[in-house]
């Protein structure tokens, strides 16, 4: 009788990562590795081919060929993808998470706005006291409008306000499956959310009042602010339950109620008015840093300079393109935002 | 904040965590062409202050250049060469009493010790006249690999390293691996003995094999030689009396600097320190010995269960919420791991380890992925 192959005891040599090596020189015992995960980067899904004629043993076989790429020792840059654990097997849908650009239209979405040289689903964050203000700008335009205008978030006081938050919806973005909620302790359902940004152009906010800023988790090497949201511990930030007037619309998010009560009318980007499963909204306001709207620092070392008259507003602007990023703590799901912050030249 | 079990996050037991020591070893092999010719002293360093010389593997203005070690010669305050005409005499009792102090401390009386050839640290013999080799921490990493310790000099009387028959001795670190000393406040070290040479035309030469010539401090990474070690018999050194140059012990032992009549005595009188430590590397034709790291590593022991992580959250992975790796509910659920991130409380990726190609993960495996991490 043959002996066992054994050569499948795995070992791997981990290496630190800069925000590790940062923790472990404080000293002060926030290097603590108390789990893990596990990720799949470099997996393209798609060469996935349930139908290849050679049968099952082939389904994968370009999968397992891919080449692994060697450790980015960027926190940030690495285990963008993480797998995720169900108990149940037989599912065939599993949760995404969707900016909500009905509830506030994002910037391509301005049928006032012609170009704005950032990525279709993003946002224009004005960045100073000036540029936020409307008289500064041809009237009407995207800037120069004292209402509310589709994709324009005013990120200083006194002009921010709560008609601009960003909302984010989860659930299961499908017309294959009835119009329901999922429940309370779904394992499919969204409760806790990170979000990350660069903490050096902005911070985030209550979604009711720009002025009440949300503290963050922490700020790694890279000066990326990681803030994590739970329904339980931060229900402001949630969609509000029944009956509520909250700004980012109902969603049912903490309520028990059947799935009669959700419509389109609420708003939501997941499924339609026929099919898909809500989980939960989450929304915040984001604001510019000090440092962006007091120096142009930033915006020169970081950014550039637009065309002149920009959104027809009559002016150049300083601007710096970013993205805030969303992901489902316990679903794995991520949806990056681009965020294009401007200052009046 | 809440762990999650099912979902991203899988949290790390205390039976999940290992911490490990392993001593690795590198074996370093040092030419003495690189030491002395191959280069023409290009990369052989002096400073202004005399007080020691630097060698290196490159031409030292280069910037690919590594640092090998430094060479000194040090003389103790009783010794009978340390006479007021010695060129450099107050420099070399400071490298002896420098050295003296941190390798073989201090008396009762706060005086500083000076070298005791047997190790003891009691009346015996004392080494007065010193050279000091100081290997580069590149190359001994944490200490020396006991017992590994080798050094091969020529022992040619006029120290013409091409002639015929070639002469060398070896000194060697014979019994570290078995037993050493423990009595430095610089750590462990042993004796090291002269022994029989390994070129087969010089056997029988030497007046008494593995006979104590220096010590080597494992640890501190410095090999200290008596001076002894490059004198003949009748110069009340340790190497055979066939050595001296014209025959008979009416002539000079072995010529230390070529072109001079200098012997090894001679030379710590009246050449400089870095003199001095020209001729003793003009000798030495190999040095070898195992470095040690000691790793400390923690190891994490990621179990990954039949149910977990089947699932990927991989934009790639759906298609309007549909998975792509099931058409049916009865197929099982499949993903692929690549890397695997160890996380903090605060959800903070402070370490990573990779696979070297993607594992396939279904309700019908588990796998133990032991990801070390070393410090």
């Amino acid at each position: 009788m043959a002996f066992l192959d054994n050569s499948g005891d795995i070992v791997l040599d981990a290496v630190l990562t800069d925000t590790g090596r940062m923790r472990m020189a404080a000293g002060d015992g926030s290097f603590k590795i108390v789990k893990f995960a596990l990720g799949d980067d470099e997996i393209d899904y798609t060469l996935y081919n349930k139908n290849h004629s050679s049968g099952s043993a082939y389904y994968d076989l370009n999968i397992l060929q891919s080449p692994v790429l060697e450790a980015f020792t960027n926190n940030t840059s690495i285990m963008k993808s993480k797998l995720v654990s169900y108990t149940r097997k037989d599912l065939l849908y599993l949760p995404v998470i969707k900016c909500n650009d009905v509830i506030f239209p994002t910037i391509d979405k301005n049928s006032g706005v012609s170009s704005t040289d950032i990525p279709a689903g993003g946002y224009i964050i004005t960045s100073d006291q000036t540029t936020s203000d409307p008289s500064n700008f041809t009237a009407g335009t995207a800037l120069g409008s004292t209402a509310a205008q589709d994709g324009v978030i005013k990120g200083r006081m006194p002009f921010a306000n709560s008609s601009s938050p960003i909302a984010f919806d989860q659930g299961l973005d499908t017309t294959e499956l009835s119009l329901q909620k999922l429940q309370p302790g779904d394992a499919l359902r969204e409760d806790q959310y990170l979000v990350e940004l660069d903490n050096r152009l902005c911070y985030l906010a209550s979604p009711d009042d720009p002025n009440m800023s949300t503290p963050s988790s922490f700020v790694d090497d890279d000066n990326i602010a990681t803030y994590y949201f739970s329904l339980n511990s931060d229900s402001s930030y949630f969609a509000a339950p029944d009956g509520s007037t909250r700004r980012v619309g109902l969603y049912n998010t903490n309520s028990q109620g059947d799935a009669g009560s959700l419509t389109k009318a609420d708003s939501t980007v997941i499924g339609n008015s026929n099919g898909g499963r809500y989980g939960t909204r989450l929304a915040f306001s984001i604001m510019a840093t000090e440092d962006l709207a007091n120096s142009t620092y930033l915006f020169t070392k970081l950014g550039g300079t637009t065309a002149s008259n920009y959104l027809g507003s009559g002016a150049q602007f300083y601007y710096i393109d970013t993205t805030i990023r969303v992901t489902g703590f316990r679903t794995g799901h991520r949806v990056d935002i681009p965020l294009r912050f401007i200052k009046k030249v | 904040m809440a762990n999650s079990f099912f979902g991203t996050f899988k949290v790390l037991h205390d039976n999940d965590v290992q911490a490990t020591r392993t001593n690795l070893h590198e074996a370093l092999p040092v030419t003495g062409t690189i030491i002395s010719g191959t280069y023409a002293d290009e990369n052989i360093k002096n400073y202004s202050h005399g007080m020691f010389q630097s060698v290196f593997d490159y031409p030292y203005l280069s910037s690919s250049a590594n640092h090998i070690f430094d060479l000194t010669l040090g003389v103790a305050s009783g010794s009978i060469l340390s006479s007021s005409a010695t060129l450099q005499m107050t420099q070399k009792q400071q490298m002896y009493n420098e050295m003296a102090l941190v390798l073989a401390g201090t008396d009762q009386t706060g005086s500083i010790r000076k070298f005791d050839a047997d190790g003891r640290l009691n009346d015996g013999e004392k080494i007065k006249e010193c050279y000091f080799m100081n290997m580069s921490r590149l190359l001994t990493k944490d200490e020396f690999d006991k017992g590994s310790f080798e050094m091969t000099f020529g022992a040619n009387p006029t120290g013409s390293l091409g002639s015929s028959p070639l002469k060398q001795f070896v000194v060697r670190d014979v019994s570290g691996s078995d037993s050493y000393k423990i009595n430095s406040p610089a750590g462990e070290y042993n004796i090291l003995y002269l022994t029989s040479s390994t070129g087969v035309d010089y056997s029988g030469t030497l007046v008494a094999p593995d006979v104590a010539c220096g010590l080597i401090y494992y640890q501190a990474g410095i090999v200290v030689l008596t001076s002894s070690l490059f004198k003949v018999e009748s110069s009340g050194g340790l190497l055979s009396n066939d050595l001296v140059v014209g025959g008979g012990t009416a002539g000079r032992g072995l010529i230390m600097i070529s072109g001079s009549s200098y012997e090894m005595d001679d030379v710590i009188v009246s050449s400089s320190i870095s003199g001095s430590a020209d001729a003793i590397r003009n000798r030495i034709q190999n040095i070898s010995f195992n470095n040690t790291t000691e790793l400390n590593s923690t190891i994490y022991f990621c179990r990954v269960n039949s149910n977990d992580f089947n699932y990927s959250s991989n934009p790639t992975y759906i298609s309007s919420s549909k998975m792509r790796v099931k058409t049916t509910q009865t197929d099982e659920p499949v993903s692929y791991i690549t890397t695997v991130g160890l996380y903090s409380n605060n959800n903070e990726l402070l370490a990573v380890a990779k696979l070297s190609e993607p594992l396939k993960k279904t309700p019908s495996n588990d796998y133990t992925l032991r990801v070390r991490l070393d410090y």
